[in-house]
């Protein structure tokens, strides 16, 4: 009886939700810039490019962020040419991925492009269809944070298809298990991400600056990531180095996958603490991780001091209240921010980038210079 | 939209004899009683394929498009219904639909499955972990092998041992992801011998160029109208529109061109749907899956063979599930261990937006296909106007309900007024 005017609301009502799409549209790039305005004055500094692997390894030793990028991005604000970039993420749903996002956007708005931003649900299946779709907008340049680095290959087929230089930033493209991180995937201009082997050097170092007596084999239980993450070997081989290097004599005596979640952390480490009551200290591989492996040190009630990689701002919180010896602080803001620094170069000739190594530095933070990390970024 | 507007409105009286009709009937001129009973009774089979409930995911998808155009041709985007997006659009729908015209026929069954995306992402790594060394022929075989194992899986267990599909399947959906796990150790199967790529290449790669649609539009629209002349219907104001239109189209194809260059699962996917929807439609085989799936007793007791119309649609689905797990292997020619996971829902979304009861009996797969192109657009819209996922979501999960609200409400009102 009343069919029609179901009909109508019905119409109304998709009217309406389209309006409303169309309209967060417009507030969406709104908010966008407001926070770039907000964000610009703290962020420059703490960009640091190195373009080259021997400029990465030269830069693992020095603890200041380096200078030169800095005045780049100062310099020319907007160009004459109007660049669109698209930028394919992978989801939504994790915080250090969302920053990644949210430090690209504000580059894009301090250089004059304008950024498409696609989110794939972290399904791999979606972000072929969404680069199909950045393709389609005749986009100049496509910045991907592969989700999965054996599927992105095609990612790097279809964009050189379609003569559209790539970019990977934070995940690697081409599987981890035949491909170096450093080694770039060829066909595309560069990899933007953390130097994981750099970051456990980093954590190595924050046990070897502390007070801990580090003279007769020191018992240490590493808390691991999934595995099969390309980030644990390398993580691993970072922190061991870094020990090696420094002269610390230690001795790995649990190693347990706590794959990357906080109850994961907690109970791995109530298991390396019960089976390893010595243990001197926890090396744990992710902030995440480590709140639960906070919990578990102080419910089994013994002193054994944790160092991080994250920077995260559960990380922050840990080591504010004294829970934690130091983490590695990642920034995936200015990761964002940097891979479109450097597409924006490469795109506008200033700088021509072939399949390079692009990182930035990861400082170790701990009680004394927690402010180096602060905001955390994710 | 203001065509169908007096159809709904004349629903209301079924019997009606021209004098509460519409515009249309003025026109028509009875010559026997038989005939005009004949006419009302085509008049009425119009308004109900006209009908909210029949055709309200067309209404959406059509609305749909005209929004997503005139937004993109307010702002700078390039244009919605442009060949080469429309092109994606059909492409990234493909895989999906095809799940979906499998699922369909399931649903009509009375059975469900939850399994689909994790069986199909085994079809897929099984393909990919056999093709560097046995090449394109025995990974197909394989792929289609494992798809229907373990359709037959779901449906014996389902059939033999009297468990409920809903139960069956959602085991099944731990226990085959389980096996991709197994079978890859977590990690993504690349495909990299050269054969193998030229064989995808073949089989899945590059594009065939359609006629010109609007020439298409114009010619089908013309047999039509002849067709309804030549067969000595009355003429009425839809043969005249229509054949109006036609010539209109045919001016427009000289000016125009309108033809796309789609990829070959778009062909797959338009040729399973048509296969799919000619044998519910035309065959014994149709009518008898329709009756088993609308009352099981009463299609026992008249004779159909129910065991095989409650387990095949399994094997069905499972054997379109190897064969979109080897498209997907040859579009990416890598598979994650995490492919199609929660891809059940997109496609049990699909056939539910085209109105296929939940609980067995009805369904057109034309409509699933339609289900199908709606949720992509909405998918590869958003991306085009740049707007975050998370409104998508919300949206997409939206219109499932609308879209149930609709049939169910239009099915009650049916109902009321058979009484």
């Amino acid at each position: 009886m009343n069919i029609w005017r179901l009909r109508g609301t019905l119409l109304v009502l998709l009217a309406g939700l389209l309006l409303l799409s169309a309209c967060a549209d417009g507030t969406d790039s709104d908010t966008a810039g407001e926070e770039a305005d907000v964000a610009t004055d703290d962020a420059e500094p703490e960009v640091a490019a190195e373009a080259t692997a021997e400029e990465t390894a030269a830069a693992a030793e020095a603890t200041e962020p380096a200078e030169e990028p800095a005045d780049e991005s100062a310099e020319d604000p907007a160009s004459d040419e109007e660049l669109t970039i698209g930028l394919a993420q992978q989801g939504s749903s994790r915080s250090f991925v969302v920053a990644v996002g949210e430090g690209a956007q504000r580059a894009a708005d301090e250089l004059g492009v304008e950024l498409l931003t696609t989110d794939s649900q972290d399904d791999p299946a979606k972000q072929a269809n969404d680069i199909q779709d950045l393709l389609a907008q005749e986009i100049d340049g496509l910045i991907v944070s592969p989700i999965d680095a054996g599927i992105a290959e095609q990612f790097v087929r279809d964009a050189n298809d379609a003569d559209v230089p790539i970019l990977a930033v934070s995940n690697q493209i081409g599987p981890p298990e035949e491909r170096d991180v450093d080694d770039v995937y060829p066909d595309t201009v560069a990899l933007v991400t953390q130097d994981e082997v750099a970051a456990g050097e980093k954590a190595a170092s924050i046990v070897a600056d502390s007070d801990i007596d580090t003279s007769d084999a020191m018992q240490i239980a590493v808390l691991q990531g999934r595995a099969g993450t390309p980030s644990v070997p390398l993580r691993q081989r970072g922190f061991t180095t870094g020990l090696d290097d420094a002269g610390v004599s230690y001795e790995i005596a649990a190693e347990q996958p706590g794959d990357w979640t906080q109850e994961g952390g907690e109970a791995a480490c109530q298991n390396m603490l019960t089976a390893n009551p010595d243990t001197e200290l926890i090396y744990s591989m992710s902030d995440e991780m480590s709140i639960g492996c906070a919990r578990a040190i102080e419910s089994a009630n013994v002193d054994v001091p944790l160092v991080s990689v994250g920077g995260s701002v559960e990380g922050i919180k840990l080591l504010e209240n004294d829970r934690m010896l130091g983490t590695v602080c990642y920034k995936p803001e200015d990761m964002g921010a940097l891979a479109v620094e450097v597409m924006v170069e490469h795109l506008r000739g200033e700088q021509s980038y072939d399949a390079e190594f692009v990182t930035y530095e990861t400082p170790a933070i701990t009680q004394d210079n927690i402010d180096q990390c602060q905001p955390a970024q994710w | 939209m203001s065509t169908t507007e007096p159809d709904s409105e004349a629903t209301v009286a079924p019997t009606s004899d021209g004098a509460t009709g519409t515009d249309r009937d003025v026109t028509i001129n009875p010559v026997t009683e038989d005939s005009a009973l004949e006419s009302a009774v085509r008049r009425q089979r119009w308004r109900d394929a006209f009908a909210l409930r029949n055709a309200g995911v067309i209404y959406a998808l059509v609305l749909l498009l005209i929004a997503f155009s005139v937004i993109t041709l307010q702002t700078d985007r390039p244009f919605y219904l442009s060949q080469r997006n429309v092109a994606n659009l059909l492409d990234q729908a493909s895989l999906f639909t095809i799940l979906a015209a499998g699922m369909t026929v399931l649903l009509i069954s009375g059975s469900f499955d939850l399994s689909v995306g994790s069986l199909t992402a085994l079809c897929a790594v099984s393909a990919a972990e056999v093709i560097d060394e046995r090449g394109f022929m025995v990974a197909l075989v394989v792929a289609l092998a494992v798809g229907i194992a373990g359709g037959l899986v779901n449906g014996l267990i389902h059939w033999k041992i009297g468990i409920n599909p809903f139960i069956v399947t959602l085991g099944t959906l731990t226990a085959f992801r389980g096996v991709v796990l197994l079978v890859t150790d977590g990690r993504t199967s690349n495909v990299t011998s050269d054969s193998a790529m030229a064989a995808f290449e073949r089989f899945e790669g590059g594009f065939l160029t359609t006629p010109n649609l609007w020439l298409v539009g114009a010619i089908s629209l013309g047999i039509w109208a002849i067709w309804r002349v030549v067969r000595r219907r009355p003429a009425t104001w839809v043969t005249a529109v229509v054949g109006l239109a036609a010539i209109v189209l045919l001016a427009v194809s000289f000016a125009a061109d309108y033809s796309l260059r789609l990829s070959k699962p778009v062909y797959y996917m338009l040729a399973v749907v048509v296969l799919t929807w000619l044998v519910l439609r035309y065959t014994v085989v149709g009518r008898r899956l329709y009756a088993t799936g609308g009352n099981l007793d009463a299609a026992r007791l008249a004779g159909i063979a129910v065991a095989r119309y409650k387990v095949v649609p399994f094997v069905l689905l499972g054997l379109l599930a190897g064969f979109v797990g080897m498209l997907f292997t040859a579009k990416l020619a890598a598979v994650a261990p995490n492919s199609f996971e929660g891809a059940e829902l997109t496609v049990l979304a699909a056939a539910i937006i085209g109105g296929v009861a939940l609980f067995g009996g009805a369904g057109d797969v034309r409509k699933t296909l339609v289900g199908g192109l709606l949720l992509f657009a909405i998918a590869n819209g958003f991306n085009i106007l740049n707007i975050g996922a998370n409104f998508q979501l919300l949206f997409e999960g939206m219109l499932v309900v609308i879209a149930a609200a609709v049939y169910v409400v239009a099915e009650r009102r049916k109902a009321e007024r058979g009484t």
